[in-house]
């Protein structure tokens, strides 16, 4: 076939980028700064105005890879407005669909977008080269995680069938089993992935960071939980503007958020698997061991392998959430509008995501407030390029870029993420 | 050979959704091939064409005049065509090198790509988005048994 060569610029669907400067002087670091750019989406100023139910579905589109995040979020914030809470049953399938997310939003990036890195490799396509078969076994734990969120929530991307009060519609038991097939094979797969991935060479870095997450009593935190530290944070969702604050910066579209008369902390898998490591299943916690982790992570080049083992454990308790379901009685509790602030949280992928809404007695949104992980985290990402780049600023600008490049994908930012997201400008004076 | 198959891809707002609007005129016309539509998560595509030839229909903004049609095939790489913008999920022509790299790719694969402007949600694509679509279908019909 005839070949007519035409530039794309570029696809539709753009997502955003960001970009980094590092400016060096006599061997004295001047600045280092990930910027992001992208242009401001006003979700918190659209919902104004919007009905409570529709808080879910909008917020949703915040986000293609972690929308059950802000699904739960919201309709939990919605729901504590509202002075109800959901039934064991469907909590559960909420945390269900929740897992379907967390894996395939780590496989997404541990396999397609962090593990190049530390392979020495410009990128997912140039692995899957030479290491087919672990690339081959990536996508196919996302897929399934893909399904597992397209069963439960309507479909894969953006799902429809979630709702303040539970579920549009709730599976029967036999809708689950072909997919529980399927996990059982992910769990078993993603047990060779923690080996896999503890195997990598990983950059020394340790921080002393303020690592903040949920925690639930019984279980790892996904949908639930109070929010915690390893410098004595305990509080409930309704406390958290209390202690932490956002701030605008002049270099990018996102909000830093910092702990009042504190500094930078660190959200998402490192953070979660610190302060929850007594909540992993048996197995999770001896693939942890086995690839090399302690009960607590200050390496963050670390967060790779702690994906990893929480892919094993979103497997495993998908399956076991499986196995225990029982319909609900109704797939959704219905309530009344009232005047009331709601406050909600879970734990996306790549950390703690804050929702608050004030909704009036007609159950329309008067004000909205909405912290994703990434506006947590970027102040915690200067501050390790910072380190990283004292260390080694020996390195060539070359080798200088790729490992700030693989720091700052450590945290799986939810702006631009493709590998080549970066624009790296390094100065020495 | 197995049967022919088109997958128009996009999004409903304006402009973007041509690809979509294609598959819906070649499955109202009765095309004689499998079309299906696909949104979000395009790594999924390498499930769906597995072993079949295929056509992919897309919108694209390449800064040529709006409602251009461009049509390439995978035969080389399409990297250094198609830049890379898609944002975490991983982009069309990132997904195609993907497949390539694990040997995945369809038997052969061309993609149409018709340029766009306009993406808000809600708005209908434009008068020049719509004729290229007409153009694609007429074409898909016409070339393929």
């Amino acid at each position: 076939m005839a070949l007519r060569t035409v530039e794309v610029g570029y696809l539709a669907r753009v997502e955003g980028e960001g970009s980094m400067r590092i400016v060096l002087r006599d061997g004295v670091l001047e600045e280092a700064r990930f910027s992001i750019f992208e242009a401001p989406r006003f979700f918190e100023s659209l919902l104004r105005g919007r009905k409570l139910d529709e808080a879910p579905d909008i917020t949703a589109r915040i986000c293609g890879i972690c929308p059950v995040a802000y699904q739960t979020s919201a309709t939990q914030a919605m729901e504590s407005a509202l002075g109800i809470r959901l039934d064991d049953r469907l909590r559960a399938l909420r945390r269900l669909m929740f897992c379907g997310e967390w894996i395939e939003s780590h496989a997404l990036h541990v396999f397609l977008l962090h593990a190049p890195d530390f392979l020495g490799y410009d990128d997912a396509i140039a692995m899957a080269r030479d290491h087919r078969e672990e690339v081959e076994r990536g996508l196919k734990i996302k897929k399934i995680g893909n399904e597992l969120i397209a069963l439960l929530g309507g479909r894969a991307v953006h799902p429809i069938n979630a709702r303040v009060g539970g579920f549009h519609s709730a599976p029967h038991p036999r809708d689950l089993a072909p997919v529980r097939e399927r996990l059982a094979w992910a769990r078993d797969a993603a047990l060779e992935s923690v080996r896999w991935i503890g195997g990598f060479e990983l950059p020394e870095l340790e921080r002393d960071y303020e690592l903040v997450s949920l925690r639930h009593p019984e279980r790892y935190p996904i949908d639930e939980g109070r929010l915690v530290s390893n410098r004595g944070l305990d509080i409930g969702a309704d406390e958290f503007e209390a202690h932490f604050e956002e701030e605008q910066v002049p270099t990018s579209t996102a909000k830093h958020a910092r702990r009042k008369g504190g500094g930078a902390y660190l959200v998402g898998p490192m953070a979660r698997y610190s302060n929850n490591w007594d909540r992993l299943s048996p197995l999770g916690q001896q693939a942890a061991a086995e690839a090399g982790l302690g009960r607590v992570c200050r390496n963050p080049f670390q967060s790779i392998v702690v994906r990893a083992v929480e892919i094993l454990y979103a497997c495993e308790e998908a399956l076991r959430l499986i196995d225990s379901y029982e319909p609900p009685e109704a797939p959704a509790v219905e309530a009344q509008p009232r005047a009331a602030v709601g406050f909600g949280w879970s734990e996306a992928p790549r950390g703690v995501l804050y929702h608050r809404y004030e909704v009036d007695v007609e159950g329309r949104i008067v004000s909205a407030n909405i912290v994703p992980p990434t506006a947590q985290n970027q102040a915690s990402i200067e501050e390790d390029l910072r380190e990283l780049v004292l260390r080694n600023q020996h390195l060539d600008d070359e080798a200088l870029r790729r490992l700030c490049e693989k720091a700052i994908r450590n945290y799986d930012p939810c702006i631009s993420c493709a590998t080549h997201f970066l624009r790296l400008e390094v100065e020495r004076r | 050979m197995r049967r022919h198959l088109v997958i128009g891809l996009g999004s409903g707002r304006g402009d973007d959704a041509a690809g979509l609007l294609v598959a819906r005129r070649l499955r109202r016309a009765g095309a004689p091939f499998e079309v299906l539509e696909h949104r979000g998560d395009l790594i999924g595509l390498l499930e769906l064409w597995r072993d079949r030839p295929t056509t992919l229909v897309d919108a694209a903004m390449t800064g040529a005049a709006e409602g251009t049609i461009h049509c390439l095939d995978a035969d080389s790489p399409l990297a250094a065509r198609l830049a890379p913008v898609s944002g975490h999920a991983f982009g069309l022509a990132r997904v195609i090198e993907l497949a390539r790299a694990l040997g995945r790719l369809p038997p052969s694969l061309v993609l149409y790509a018709i340029e766009a402007r306009r993406f808000a949600y809600g708005s209908a694509p434009s008068m020049h988005v719509r004729r290229a679509v007409r153009a694609v279908e007429l074409t898909l019909l016409g070339k393929m048994p």
